[in-house]
């Protein structure tokens, strides 16, 4: 009796024992699994995912539906939680462009062509492209509805992006009469003043138009020839013609534009514009002013940092404003530039003798830099003829009346190649220390 | 407990294993020639996912994962048939009718297994070490004990593998452990991608299915984790120790109950 007790008492422990091990087993390997399973899984950035390459050991077939639809839903769910109206735009247009379902390609992007509260988004003209001309879908928009959009944009970079993108978009529809449908699109350029192509990349879009015209004139003229004229084409032969040439007049006006930017150039400008506004006073301010008066093509721009600095009397007093300065000598002739004596007259006037020649110095490379005339360099140097060989205090002034000679040569002005010829020979000659020796005695002063 | 594990060590002392050794010592040396795992795996596709972090640690060589198959196809043969072979002789009831409990002979024979399969893999690994080292064979010197706990790490594999294949020996008797098991391990590596293709493609990628997947992950043994990168050192390393004694200690303790209700006078 008392043995089987003991067995039962033992069975029982044994049982209650196996629970608690049983218990602490599974406790431990949750705990452990969920422990590497998350280091497993936190070195996985998903935005940085390749899904291609992740599926690239699958059949093509099953491989291009599950990226499709991988894809699809990344795209989905970034647009979902996209908070900001920009967000919203691009994510729209990211999904609209990667779904094949037409219904809701044109969900995604009419409510940002319809709703006037996107009329001011910057970027909306990826949704005026998605939705321009397709004719395979039914709630497309017409050009001269996107030409209208066009009309509404401001900012120089954003006009041309939506020029391009329409432009493209049509390139990409594979229409039979493509060219015909680029140049209805494109014609409105052709009525722009100059002033308007700030962007020189502008200058493919009118290629694009003269190609294209030129070809619809000589299909017209190839029908008429072979007696299949239609009705027209006796007409488009010449105003088609006329308007590829006006494209290419348009076209070399363009090119010729020394004030228009690259759209790379003219991302930098607004860069070096916002750091300029936002630069600390002092050297930092300088910095990104010189960084700023190099780039801008714009004299009037230039001229009017130039005089802001100066207004400053601690920045009219440090060496980098000479550099500054400087970049206004390729201004010579331009109108709301600022007058090359007004620059002249400052580096005359300026304390420090290595400063008055870093200042001529770097406004003849200014000069050089934008291959300057001789006229131009003859105009910046001249004030340096009626200096007396008492008042130059290096010798290294011999390379400016160099300069001089040479420019007097090319414009045939005997009086300044003797007076420079005389002045360069007598400074080789003199003891006159060299800007080296110049700055490294003042340093030993010091 | 010792004694029990001790009898069943005895059985490796015959020459065909001697020649399965040298034999595998040859393959494993040979094979170290190739690229390590991990430098095999185009980046960026599913598989270095599976076995890379953004940890730089030492590769596992190639000679240490056929070294590792090698040990687990070995401990899997053992391991399937010790205990049915009791069964069907009877052996099992004379242990028991001694004062050996079955908690003492299931926990014998699996330390008897575990320690056959470490000294297959030890043995192997110090064939690979001497040829590396003086011979100059391998792509990846022995040059480090980092190197050398690296290499260790997978076979940690081992732990849990051979309680299952236990388990499995008690329910479906030899030929049914070895083919369980093997079924076991391709389910468990295929199911051990769950997570991390859930981790790497949106939600809803597989719609309603990947909830029920994800559940069913925790019924199979991670392979993966064993060669993960993350896995070589720290906490993880200590998380796949306890990983691995948790994960055996279940199919013991359902070892266990199994010898408790099964009727071992049945084979006779």
């Amino acid at each position: 009796m008392s043995s089987s007790k003991k067995t039962i008492t033992r069975h029982r422990t044994a049982t209650i024992g196996m629970v608690v091990v049983l218990f602490i087993t599974l406790v431990v390997y949750f705990a452990s699994e969920s422990l590497l399973r998350n280091a497993m899984l936190k070195p996985i950035q998903r935005e940085k995912v390749d899904f291609a390459k992740v599926l690239d050991w699958l059949p093509p077939k099953t491989k291009a539906e599950l990226e499709y639809r991988a894809r699809y839903l990344d795209l989905r769910q970034k647009y979902d939680r996209s908070t900001t109206r920009e967000e919203k735009l691009q994510n729209a247009y990211k999904l609209a462009v990667h779904t094949r379902d037409m219904d809701e390609h044109n969900e995604l992007l009419l409510p940002f062509i319809n709703d006037p509260r996107y009329a001011d988004l910057p970027g909306l003209y990826l949704a005026y492209g998605r939705m321009l001309y397709d004719p395979k879908n039914p709630k497309a928009i017409s050009i001269p509805r996107y030409h209208a959009y066009l009309k509404t944009l401001k900012d120089p970079l954003e006009l041309f992006f939506a020029w391009r993108e329409g432009r493209d978009r049509l390139g990409k529809l594979g229409l039979r009469d493509a060219h015909i449908v680029n140049v209805e699109f494109l014609k409105p350029l052709l009525e722009k003043p100059l002033s308007f192509f700030l962007i020189r990349d502008y200058s493919y879009l009118l290629d694009n138009l003269k190609r294209n015209a030129k070809r619809i004139s000589n299909d017209a003229a190839s029908r008429i020839a072979r007696k299949r004229e239609l009705p027209g084409d006796a007409e488009k032969v010449g105003s088609m013609m006329q308007l590829s040439l006006d494209a290419e007049k348009l076209q070399n006006a363009v090119n010729a534009r020394t004030d228009n930017y690259s759209v790379n150039d003219y991302r930098k400008l607004l860069t070096l514009r916002d750091k300029y506004q936002k630069a600390l006073p002092g050297k930092e301010t300088l910095t990104a002013a010189f960084e700023l008066v190099r780039h801008t093509r714009n004299p009037a721009e230039r001229a009017k940092i130039v005089k802001t600095l100066l207004k400053n009397p601690d920045y009219a007093k440090d060496p980098m404003i000479l550099k500054i300065y400087a970049q206004v000598a390729g201004d010579v002739g331009k109108a709301e530039a600022i007058p090359i004596t007004d620059f002249q007259k400052f580096v005359q006037n300026f304390p420090d003798p290595a400063g008055q020649y870093n200042g001529y110095l770097e406004a003849l490379r200014r000069l050089n830099s934008l291959r300057a005339s001789s006229e131009k360099k003859m105009a910046l140097l001249r004030p340096l003829l009626s200096r007396k060989l008492k008042d130059l205090p290096f010798k290294d002034y011999a390379g400016f009346y160099d300069q001089i000679s040479r420019c007097a040569v090319y414009l045939n002005d005997q009086n300044a190649f003797e007076q420079s010829t005389r002045l360069r020979d007598a400074l080789r000659e003199s003891d006159k220390p060299t800007l080296k020796e110049y700055l490294e005695a003042k340093k030993n002063t010091k | 407990m010792w004694a029990i594990a001790q009898f069943s060590l005895l059985k490796m002392r015959e020459s065909a294993f001697y020649l399965l050794m040298i034999v595998a010592a040859l393959i494993c040396v040979f094979t170290n020639t190739a690229d390590p795992v991990s430098e095999q795996i185009a980046k960026g596709s599913l598989f270095s996912y599976a076995f890379s972090g953004d940890v730089r640690t030492t590769s596992i060589a190639m000679g240490s994962c056929v070294a590792l198959i090698i040990s687990i196809l070995i401990a899997s043969f053992y391991g399937s048939s010790e205990i049915p072979s009791d069964i069907n002789t009877g052996v099992i009831l004379v242990i028991l009718s001694k004062p050996v409990g079955r908690f003492n002979y299931l926990l014998g024979k699996y330390i008897a297994i575990v320690l056959m399969g470490y000294a297959i893999f030890a043995f192997l690994q110090l064939v690979l070490f001497i040829s590396s080292r003086f011979l100059g064979i391998g792509v990846i010197p022995y040059n480090s004990w980092e190197m050398a706990v690296r290499q260790f790490v997978p076979a940690l594999i081992l732990l849990p593998l051979i309680a299952v294949n236990i388990t499995f020996s008690i329910m479906g008797g030899a030929l049914g452990a070895m083919i369980f098991t093997a079924l076991y391990l391709i389910f468990s590596i295929i199911i051990a991608f769950v997570p991390l293709t859930m981790a790497i493609f949106p939600e809803g990628m597989i719609p309603y299915l990947d909830e029920i997947l994800f559940v069913a992950h925790y019924l199979f043994l991670n392979p993966l984790f064993y060669f993960h990168d993350t896995a070589a050192m720290g906490l993880p390393l200590t998380a796949l120790v306890f990983y691995s004694l948790s994960t055996a200690a279940f199919f013991l303790l359902t070892s266990i109950y199994l010898l408790f209700t099964t009727d071992l006078n049945a084979a006779q």
